[in-house]
């Protein structure tokens, strides 16, 4: 018997009886809904959870701090520093190659002097109100997924522009501005350099004019700022062409502020963390609070996973009791297909398929209604957590692997609540069955 | 080629006319015992049935209900193994075949024709005989099945479903589906005991013209005697004893 033998009577078995059949591909759709709709629901939540650990960074990233490490370092997810360490060029290439880091990525901050809009004529003098002291924070923007930067408002500056900026809501304290009028609006920044003057200390500013492209919120350093690297490395060569500012416009001590090193996986954070310790720099991650949520996420996932497993447990009894009833109904024809030659294995398969097809279509329709039901729950939670005036929640993200997991699991659980019945019809012997006609 | 209702209904004498060399199976029982459990008791279907049946033969199996008839037929067709004795079909001894051996033995040695037609409800006729070549691996299965159809006169109905056809288009399509393996062996159990008249004898004239033209052993198990009275010889089986 060919395949498309075993899969026509398995359909046309199907159809025959469509009552039962819609009933026990109801029963692993409910089993694949509420499976899918617990785990995307589950892992929404988790990862926004560990998300808001890390400020928008991925759970695996370090901050590395242009610092010397305490002697407690070691032991807290906090920040140790004792002193000044300078990050070089050899600090960088010794972290790229050590073993478990993924990535590196540099931080180079400037201090500068802000001058909102408006400009011109109707400026304000730099020593009024609208000016004010803060930090650029530079970064390689291409690798701005892999750091602690959300995006509230906008998007992120071009890779290596030099007219472009992100800032921060403290910015937007500063200029009076609400988060969307910001947008769009060009601010005045001046990097100073200290020189010494006939008449003592002065200082002389590089001006830049940049369009403000969005509102972020960034733990990578201390600033209003974020530009690209590139813009903040022509502000620290500026400031190191002239002379120590004094308390207000300082030398750097480090070509780098700090730096973001991402380690390949949460199992390799410590080990990282240890091996940028032993280098001498004073480093923080939220090493020891992620690996305690997420023990508590996991026993989230294990209480759901056993809710969802329960359902399919009860979609498999229903898969199996309903080809049970279709073993006992069709011993004449399996009889009858034995006495013309079929061999156990064409019995077998016919069942089979029969349990499969169930479990496929309940699993396709379930995963869908799953997928569905989250969104909605989604919809729901966000607008409970607008209405608290709570930043909302990013739900049902389509995963894929989940939607093959979901389809295949159902499909193979079907495959396995109807092994049973289908050997059974497989060794009925065709003397009883011919009888049972 | 449509072989039905031309021939009279009535015994021939099989030692004339146009039959092809003999090519069938030659059936021989020794000292076959069979016993099955009903319940708690045992129940002795055949005792020590001693049976020749010569190739191409055309035999009737007799006998009251509960007679041992459809055990003897289960048994040479290899739906069960005998429990003692000799039982073999051509070049096949039953007792010693395994499980995938006697699925093929049935498969290539034996065309089935019950009482209930046994066709499969969930196909068309012409689905049911592609199915049974399927099972031998034909490559030819639709032109097979469209030729069979055509020699039993159902072409017309092959899309038809069982439930659709007459008592005997049922029986008439089990016998092509019979056909289709090009069986040496028919085993044909009550073919005519769900049938009128009518179609009684046109499955009748059908079995015998394929007997005559395929040259396969024929053996018919009838509580009717005019059936039987057409074989070429009768066995009679009593509480499972073989009455000479």
């Amino acid at each position: 018997m060919t395949w498309l033998d075993s899969l026509t009577l398995a359909s046309r078995s199907l159809r025959r009886r469509p009552g039962r059949a819609v009933l026990t591909i109801l029963a692993v759709t409910l089993g694949a809904t509420l499976l899918v709709a617990l785990a995307s629901v589950a892992t929404s939540a988790g990862s926004r959870i560990v998300s808001k650990l890390t400020n928008g960074g991925p759970a695996t990233a370090i901050k590395v701090s242009a610092s010397k490490a305490d002697s407690d370092q070691a032991y807290t997810d906090d920040l140790r520093a004792a002193g000044p360490k300078a990050i070089t060029d050899a600090t960088l290439n010794a972290l790229r190659h050590s073993p478990h880091v993924a990535t590196v990525i540099p931080v180079i901050t400037s201090r500068i002097v802000a001058v909102p809009p408006p400009f011109g004529a109707a400026a304000s003098p730099i020593s009024g109100v609208s000016a004010f002291g803060d930090t650029v924070v530079g970064v390689d923007l291409i690798q701005a997924h892999n750091l602690p930067i959300t995006v509230l408002a906008g998007r992120l500056p071009q890779p290596r522009s030099l007219n472009e900026v992100a800032i921060t809501e403290s910015y937007l304290d500063h200029a009076g501005m609400s988060l969307q009028s910001a947008l769009g609006t060009q601010v005045e920044i001046a990097e100073p350099q200290a020189f010494q003057a006939q008449n003592g200390l002065q200082y002389r500013g590089r001006w830049i004019r940049a369009e403000i492209v969005a509102v972020v919120s960034q733990q990578v350093g201390t600033g209003a700022f974020l530009v690209s690297i590139e813009q903040a490395r022509l502000a620290q060569a500026w400031a190191i062409a002239g002379v120590d500012g004094g308390d207000a416009f300082p030398l750097p001590i480090s070509k780098y502020t700090g730096v973001v090193v991402v380690a390949s996986s949460l199992d390799d954070v410590h080990a990282v963390r240890q091996m940028i310790t032993s280098l001498g720099y004073a480093n923080t991650a939220p090493e020891h609070l992620v690996a305690s949520v997420l023990r508590y996420l996991r026993v989230v996932d294990i209480v759901l996973a056993g809710i969802g497993a329960i359902a399919l447990g009860i979609a498999g009894l229903g898969v199996a009791n309903a080809l049970v009833a279709a073993v006992r109904e069709r011993r004449r024809e399996i009889g009858v297909l034995k006495a013309i030659g079929a061999r156990d294995r064409d019995i077998l398969r016919w069942f089979l398929l029969e349990a499969f097809t169930v479990g496929l279509v309940g699993g396709v329709i379930g995963t869908l209604a799953g997928l569905l039901i989250a969104l909605w729950v989604g919809v729901s939670v966000n607008t409970y957590l607008t209405e608290q005036g709570l930043q909302s929640i990013q739900f049902g993200d389509v995963s894929w692997p989940l939607i093959g997991a979901a389809i295949l699991g159902t499909s193979l659980l079907a495959i396995a609540a109807g092994v049973v019945p289908a050997l059974e019809a497989a060794r009925l012997s065709p003397k009883e069955a011919v009888a049972a006609a | 080629m449509r072989l039905i209702g031309s021939r009279p209904a009535q015994a021939r004498d099989l030692t004339h006319g146009p039959r092809v060399a003999r090519l069938g199976s030659a059936i021989h029982l020794r000292g076959v015992t069979h016993r099955y459990r009903s319940g708690r008791t045992q129940i002795e279907a055949l005792h020590d049935v001693e049976l020749d049946i010569p190739a191409g033969g055309y035999v009737a199996l007799t006998g009251p209900s509960g007679a041992g008839k459809s055990t003897l037929l289960s048994l040479i067709g290899g739906l069960e193994r005998p429990q003692s004795g000799t039982l073999t079909v051509g070049q096949h001894n039953l007792r010693q075949l395994p499980v995938d051996k006697l699925a093929a033995y049935r498969r290539t040695t034996i065309g089935f024709i019950f009482q209930h037609f046994g066709l499969l409800d969930l196909l068309s006729a012409r689905e049911n005989i592609e199915l049974a070549a399927s099972l031998s691996a034909s490559s030819k299965r639709r032109p097979q099945a469209r030729d069979l159809l055509d020699e039993v006169g159902l072409l017309d109905r092959a899309e038809h479903r069982p439930g659709q056809l007459s008592g005997g288009e049922r029986q008439r399509v089990a016998v092509a589906r019979a056909l289709v393996n090009d069986p040496s062996l028919i085993l044909a159990d009550e073919p005519t005991g769900n049938l009128d008249a009518a179609s009684a004898m046109r499955v009748l004239d059908l079995l015998e013209r394929v007997h005559l033209e395929r040259g396969c052993t024929l053996l018919v198990v009838t509580h009717n005697e005019a059936v039987a009275q057409r074989a070429e010889q009768r066995f009679r089986l009593d509480a499972g004893r073989l009455l000479p």
